[in-house]
Order: structure tokens, then C-alpha cells, then sequence
């Protein structure tokens, strides 16, 4: 007589899974996902939770700290002194600048006066300097070891002597991060140098800035620069953006698409100037 | 329902003293290789933990140490615990169907795990960066495996030791 066996079951099913707390879990992770990227509440716990961060970054900095410092007593004195001298006339020479800067300053305050034209351009500076970690878990990021105390606050621009580096993104009280003007949904004002054309410009992750559609009786040409136009109100005017490299017709013969090289890399600085906001 | 098997108190240090060093290791550039090629050293450290043995640590405290390096560095939170928590299940289904029993079929069964997590990292990331992920993603991939092997010696040497 044949003998009767119980049907097969897969070993999946054999045991009780724990089928229930893995979508239980992953329905939650999926809800905390989508309200953080409404909310932000990502933002306001890493500022809460600074703290812990910060020995880290610490730690990420003191090796090349160190190295700096040595560096620095193992310099010949002669050279130093050579620095001194070279940065001395510098000096010199941009307070000379300064002066006559003052005055044409003062006249246009007084032409705007006199205009009625409400004055947009922001002037009070700190200078920041650049600090590691230059990414997170593989993303490109930029820090600068000024932050609340400072006088710091988020949508702050920042720029140095080359033109536009970005905006304080995240505040920490001696700690901000910057979007850098190459980021994905970067976007500034523009006007080019004779002021003839306006426009938005957008980063998109690559090296490179865009005008994504420009109308193409706008006479804009190769090596073109264009300055912050000021009118997003967050940008001083006349900041440098970058030039025109490339100009790409689109399928539209009506508009073209531009490509500018920003006028700084993350390679080009160790300090930037942050502009504060609320300044008049 | 799964029998959980606790770890001692030293062995729980050491995973998560690992786990702090991840996140220091995070936070450093490493010379000659490009910042998008850089491994995702969180994933090679969860499936390195988790394919040595899933009882250890239960899907909850994975899912919440992923929560923590969510908050800690990550750009979005949950994304870290909803990657950990899909690679604890795939490893949990796959180990439940297969017999997988040889160092290599282990070896095999990480890297898919770490290739699953970083197509987890990579949909649900919210900032895609064109030179974050064009060029470099195959160096990615291979410095991710190389960390993973790292992390899952360092594991069996360590937490079958003590």
C-alpha cells in the first residue's frame, strides 16, 4: 500500500516569517522618506545633533591641521619675510583701490538717493575659511568653519575674489555648509556684462552652468561673463558668474542653449567671503 | 519565529565601534580616487554584518542603526534603514530558498547584496549629481565589494572569535 505523504511546502513557508515587520518597516521608512524631503526635518535634526558630528570632523581635520602647522615652522624665514613683503604692497595697492571705491560708493549711494532707487547692494562680510570633509558618503560638499555666531544665517550668498561660490545651505553654530553653484537646483539671477540680457541660470550637477532656454535674438557670444543681476534680491549685484563656452542651438529655433564655466572651481579656494544676510 | 541569538557585550562594542569608524571613514577623501568613486562604506558594513549571521542583530536594530547614519550623514532620512531593511529581507529570502553553505556561495551572496544596496542607495537618492554617478559608478561598485570583503573579515575574525 502506498504510503501517504504530506504535500511539499517550500522552506519559505515552512517557518513563521517575519513577512509583516518587514513591510510594517519598509512602509515606514518609505513615509519617513517622503515627508523628510517635504519637511526637511533632516536639516533641523542634524542641527540639533551637531554635537555628535562634530568630533568627527574634528578628527577628519586635524590631520591635515597638523601638517599645515609644520609645514608652516618648517618654512624658511627668508621666504616668509619675501611673503610679508609681497603681501604688504598688496595691500597697498587694494587700499588705494579701496578709496577710490569709497568714494565712487558714496556718490552712487547719492545718486540712488537722489533717485529715489532703493539701494540692493550688501556689504557686510566675514571671511570664512574652507574646511574638510570635502564630501559625505561620496557626495561633494562644502564647509566653512563660520556659522550662527558669525552672524551666519541659511540663504546667505557666498563668493571670493574670483566671483560666486554658492549659498549657506546649513547653519551649525561655528559650522555651515554651502551649495556649491554647480549643485542640482542651484539657480541665480543673471545679467550679462553690458547688461543688454537677463536671465536664470541653473547648475545641474556637472561642471558646468546652464541657461536652459535662451531666446536666441538675446546676443549673448563666446567668453561673454555674466554677473549676478540682483534682482532675486539674495545675490548682490555684479557678483561674477562665470563666461559663455558654449552655445547650443535646441530643437526650438527660436531659443538656444548655453553653457557657462563658472568663474570659480573647488580647487580655486581655501576661503570664501559670506555676505549676511538681512543687510540692506 | 526566529530564535535570536544575543551577542556579548564585547562583541556589541565591536560592532558598534565598527560602526563609528564608518562613520568617520564617511567624512575622509582618499587620494587618486575621485569623491563620486568613493565606497559606501554603510553598505559594505551592513551586509557585512549581516551575512555573517542575520540572528545576531534583528531587522529592528539594523533598520535603526540606519536610521541613525540616516541622521548622522545621510542626505534623506530613512534611506539608509529602508536600504538596510530591503538587504536584511533579500538576504533573509535568498538564504530561506538556497542552500548556501561554502565561503565562496557566502562571498557570492555579499556581493549581490551590496550590488542590491547600492541600486536601493542610487533610486532613492534625492540629489543626482551627473558627475556623481556617470563616470564613477563601476569604480563605486568595486571599491563598495572590496570594503565589504574588508568589513566581513574583520566580522568573522572578531565576532566568532570572542
Amino acid at each position: 500500500m502506498a504510503k501517504k505523504t504530506a504535500p511539499k511546502q517550500l522552506r519559505l513557508f515552512t517557518q513563521e516569517s517575519p513577512i509583516i515587520i518587514y513591510v510594517i518597516l519598509a512602509m515606514c521608512s518609505i513615509a519617513i522618506m517622503s515627508y523628510d524631503h517635504r519637511h526637511k526635518i533632516n536639516v533641523q535634526l542634524k542641527q540639533k545633533l551637531a554635537f555628535v558630528i562634530i568630533p568627527f570632523h574634528w578628527m577628519t581635520n586635524a590631520p591635515y591641521q597638523l601638517i599645515r602647522e609644520i609645514d608652516y615652522y618648517l618654512s624658511e624665514q627668508n621666504k616668509l619675510q619675501q611673503q610679508i613683503l609681497s603681501l604688504k604692497s598688496e595691500a597697498n595697492l587694494l587700499q588705494a583701490n579701496q578709496q577710490k571705491l569709497t568714494l565712487i560708493e558714496n556718490e552712487n549711494r547719492s545718486l540712488r538717493k537722489i533717485l529715489n532707487i532703493k539701494n540692493l547692494i550688501k556689504n557686510d562680510m566675514t571671511i570664512a575659511e574652507v574646511v574638510l570633509p570635502s564630501q559625505a558618503n561620496g557626495v561633494p560638499q562644502l564647509f566653512i568653519n563660520k556659522g550662527m555666531d558669525d552672524g551666519i544665517d541659511i540663504g546667505s550668498p557666498v563668493m571670493n575674489n574670483a566671483g560666486l561660490v554658492g549659498q549657506v545651505i546649513h547653519v551649525n553654530k561655528n559650522l555651515s555648509a554651502v551649495q556649491k553653484i554647480t549643485s542640482n537646483n542651484f539657480a541665480v539671477s543673471a545679467i550679462s556684462e553690458n547688461g543688454t540680457m537677463a536671465s536664470l541660470i541653473f547648475g545641474n550637477g556637472s561642471p558646468h552652468l546652464v541657461i536652459y532656454r535662451l531666446p536666441a535674438y538675446e546676443k549673448l557670444r563666446l567668453g561673454d561673463h555674466l554677473l549676478t543681476s540682483g534682482l532675486d534680491q539674495i545675490y548682490p549685484k555684479g557678483i561674477k558668474i562665470g563666461k559663455v563656452i558654449k552655445i547650443i542651438p535646441t530643437n526650438n529655433s527660436q531659443f538656444n542653449e548655453i553653457i557657462i564655466e563658472p568663474a570659480t572651481s573647488p580647487q580655486s579656494f581655501s576661503q570664501v567671503m559670506v555676505i549676511k544676510s538681512g543687510n540692506p | 519565529m526566529i530564535q535570536q541569538k544575543s551577542l556579548n557585550n564585547q562583541q556589541k562594542l565591536y560592532v558598534l565601534g565598527l560602526f563609528l569608524i564608518t562613520i568617520l571613514l564617511t567624512q575622509i577623501s582618499l587620494p587618486f580616487i575621485p569623491i563620486g568613486s568613493l565606497p559606501d562604506y554603510f553598505i559594505a558594513w551592513a551586509v557585512a554584518l549581516i551575512s555573517i549571521n542575520n540572528k545576531y542583530f534583528s531587522v529592528m536594530k539594523i533598520f535603526f542603526l540606519g536610521l541613525v547614519a540616516d541622521i548622522l550623514i545621510g542626505q534623506l532620512i530613512g534611506q539608509y534603514g529602508f536600504t538596510f531593511l530591503l538587504i536584511y529581507v533579500l538576504h533573509f529570502f535568498i538564504r530561506k530558498m538556497l542552500a548556501i553553505q561554502s565561503n565562496g556561495q557566502k562571498t557570492i551572496l555579499g556581493i549581490i547584496l551590496v550590488l542590491a544596496g547600492l541600486l536601493i542607495d542610487y533610486m532613492t537618492s534625492a540629489t543626482y549629481e551627473i558627475d556623481n554617478y556617470e563616470n564613477s559608478a563601476l569604480l563605486k561598485i568595486i571599491f563598495t565589494i572590496i570594503t565589504f570583503l574588508i568589513y566581513r573579515l574583520i566580522f568573522e575574525m572578531k565576532l566568532k572569535a570572542i
